[in-house]
């Protein structure tokens, strides 16, 4: 009880609450620009939490976190562009919801959703910490692969009206993903002597291609385009009580797959999203119209992307193991107040968990109630008329991509998958599998590596590991199963 | 898009999927009991590209045609976004930004209903106003043409 109403205590403290509103505000701005990442921006403040106390640098990076997370659900609804990898499902149905006239609803009922998940989450990390964790060592190198196949196929057999082009898209993305220099044996592939291609392919620069300017592309044909409809349209800003207590399972299932996959280390918020994404479209009494505008397709994957902070935090200060990139930092800033993060963390120092824990609980919520204050006040900042929006949406793009590294190489990769983009998406290849496959190929390839080497080239192990079946046979019944639909007369498929 | 259209994309894919499996066999294959090497992947995807595309591209050549044409502004805003790209070093940030914000806008925005004023000061704005939060707020290194910005 003492520990709990001293991390309550410090969490009270005005200069604390101060540091979350300004970790909120400058997380809610780089994640709403896209180019800008969660990771980019904690690492930027990681010199400015040095200064302060630990608890206090805590809260700040945190507030961040929350702000970058939720932000990215503002240009993924309004232009179609993820402000951040996690919010590649949300532009699905986030997109055309605000083609049809509910932006508001979109926009609303992403932070509703972003702070359901949170707030879960957040209770998760708290409750079950010390046995998800053990979940979480459950899973070798078997399981990530069939993790990997599993996201991959699944996003395959939603994506699109043709199944077969969403696998191409997806190895397309994995083959793309192989670019560079082999992490286990430093062989050279696919480089043609050019230095920037020495890291591979940049995920975000691709990601901002082709959501941005393939956007911006597709809006130039378009006498309207996006931002007259959205800004002339934004209408009620909340989903009405009655349709998200009919989504009551599709928030909970969400939450707990963001939670779940947020603790595994390297599976990452782009995986969780995707997967409830698909859970949701397998519970909606919809499941056809998801793609053209559906609130679930918004809900669940933002849902799911906060979930998976308070999941992430799990291994990074139960077992010193940062779940994804953007907890790097958050380690670090740990590590470099004297803070020790693992399993006697809960024993020795309960308090500075309990802090945390109300932390991320204020964070989420000030967070959430900042970027409900400015729904219309970013919407009315982007009244400009279509002819001069699509050229700024391009210039947003090519200098995010571009801010990355200081490289022009980045802003090429960005107008080459923004332009390759628009003609893929126009003969019906969907784009969405193969930024998965790009984002998913490293892991894939080096877990499956990781698991012959251990078993001497044994591929039976993906199906004698029970979680590892599990987990392909989850796939592969997510493509049969769209494989039947395609073959009926009236298919039902998402755009 | 046209039927051919279709097809020939198709065709461009599967054509990647073969020029990256002929690639694939110059990647060193170096061993280690069990590991498949950093070939496996990149030829397995490469197989799957190629044949899969082959696929798509026979499926679309027995479908009719379908969705709309390309339109021409989506193109010729295409063209002007690879221009920008390759004169931002030499013209600088804020001066490319400038030129390709108002030239498109104007192009776009046919028959006129804005005023020329209000796309020169929106690309004047865009260019300034990105310099300052980009270049100078978050210290980003932004290209610098002969003018210095």
């Amino acid at each position: 009880m003492e520990s709990i109403l001293k991390g309550l205590a410090f969490v009270l403290q005005p200069t604390t609450l101060l540091w979350i509103v300004v970790g909120d505000i400058v997380g809610i701005f780089i994640g709403a620009l896209p180019g800008l990442t969660a990771t980019m921006g904690l690492a930027l403040f990681l010199p400015i939490t040095i200064q302060l106390d630990s608890l206090t640098g805590i809260a700040l990076m945190l507030g961040l976190y929350f702000g970058a997370v939720t932000g990215a659900s503002i240009p993924a609804i309004l232009f179609g562009i993820p402000g951040n990898p996690n919010a590649i499902a949300t532009v699905l149905d986030g997109l055309p919801l605000a083609r049809k006239g509910q932006a508001g609803v979109a926009l609303g009922g992403a932070v509703i959703a972003s702070l359901i998940g949170g707030l879960i989450s957040t209770m998760a990390l708290l409750v079950a910490s010390p046995a998800l964790a053990r979940f979480s060592l459950l899973f070798g190198p078997a399981e990530y692969f069939a993790l990997a196949v599993a996201s991959l196929t699944i996003i395959a057999s939603v994506s699109g009206t043709s199944l077969l082009k969403g696998v191409v898209m997806g190895a397309v993305g994995v083959l793309l993903s192989t670019v560079g220099i082999d992490v286990m044996t430093g062989a050279k592939r696919f480089m043609f002597g050019n230095p920037y291609l020495a890291n591979g392919i940049g995920l975000v620069p691709v990601l901002i291609g082709m959501f941005g300017i393939t956007q911006a592309l597709e809006d130039a044909a378009r006498p309207g385009g996006v931002g007259e409809m959205v800004t002339q349209r934004l209408g009620r800003l909340f989903p009405r009580l009655a349709q998200l207590r009919r989504m009551w399972r599709i928030i909970l299932e969400s939450s707990w797959i963001g939670t779940l996959v947020g603790i595994l280390p390297g599976a990452g918020a782009s995986v969780a999203v995707m997967l409830a994404y698909e859970r949701a479209r397998q519970l909606s009494e919809r499941p056809a119209e998801f793609g053209s505008g559906r609130l679930e397709g918004v809900i669940a994957p933002e849902v799911a992307n906060n979930a998976c902070i308070g999941g992430g935090l799990i291994p990074t200060l139960t077992l010193a193991l940062p779940a994804e990139s953007a907890a790097v930092p958050i380690l670090a800033a740990l590590v470099i107040h004297g803070i020790t993060p693992g399993p006697l963390l809960f024993s020795f120092q309960p308090h500075f968990i309990y802090a945390v824990v109300f932390t991320m609980i204020v964070a989420n919520v000030t967070t959430c109630a900042f970027q409900l204050g400015g729904i219309r006040l970013f919407v009315k900042a982007l009244s400009v008329p279509p002819a001069m929006l699509t050229p700024l949406i391009i210039v947003l793009s090519v200098l995010g991509a571009y801010a990355l590294n200081g490289w022009i190489f980045d802003a090429a990769v960005a107008v080459g998958a923004g332009v390759g983009g628009f003609f893929l998406k126009r003969a019906g290849y969907p784009l969405i599998p193969l930024i998965l496959g790009l984002v998913l190929g490293g892991m894939l390839e080096s877990e499956f590596r990781r698991a012959m080497i251990i078993t001497g080239g044994d591929l039976s192990v993906f199906v004698t590991r029970p979680l590892a079946a599990l987990l392909l046979a989850v796939g592969a019944i997510s493509l049969v199963r769209q494989l039947a639909v395609q073959r009926r007369p009236a298919a039902g498929h998402v755009r | 898009m046209s039927r051919s259209a279709l097809v020939a994309v198709g065709v461009a894919i599967a054509g990647l999927g073969v020029l990256a499996l002929l690639l694939a066999g110059s990647i060193p294959v170096l061993h280690v009991r069990g590991d498949p090497g950093p070939r496996a992947v990149p030829v397995v995807s490469a197989v799957v590209v190629a044949a899969g595309a082959t696929g798509a591209a026979a499926a679309d050549l027995r479908r009719l045609p379908q969705g709309e044409r390309i339109s021409p502004a989506s193109l010729v805003v295409a063209l002007a976004t690879v221009a920008c790209v390759l004169f931002l070093s030499r013209l600088g940030f804020v001066v490319a930004t400038a030129l390709f914000v108002a030239l498109v806008s104007l192009y776009l925005d046919r028959p006129r209903r804005h005023p020329l004023a209000a796309h020169l000061a929106v690309a004047a704005g865009a260019a300034v106003g990105l310099w300052l939060i980009f270049g100078r707020l978050l210290g980003v290194t932004l290209p610098a043409g002969p003018l210095g910005f």
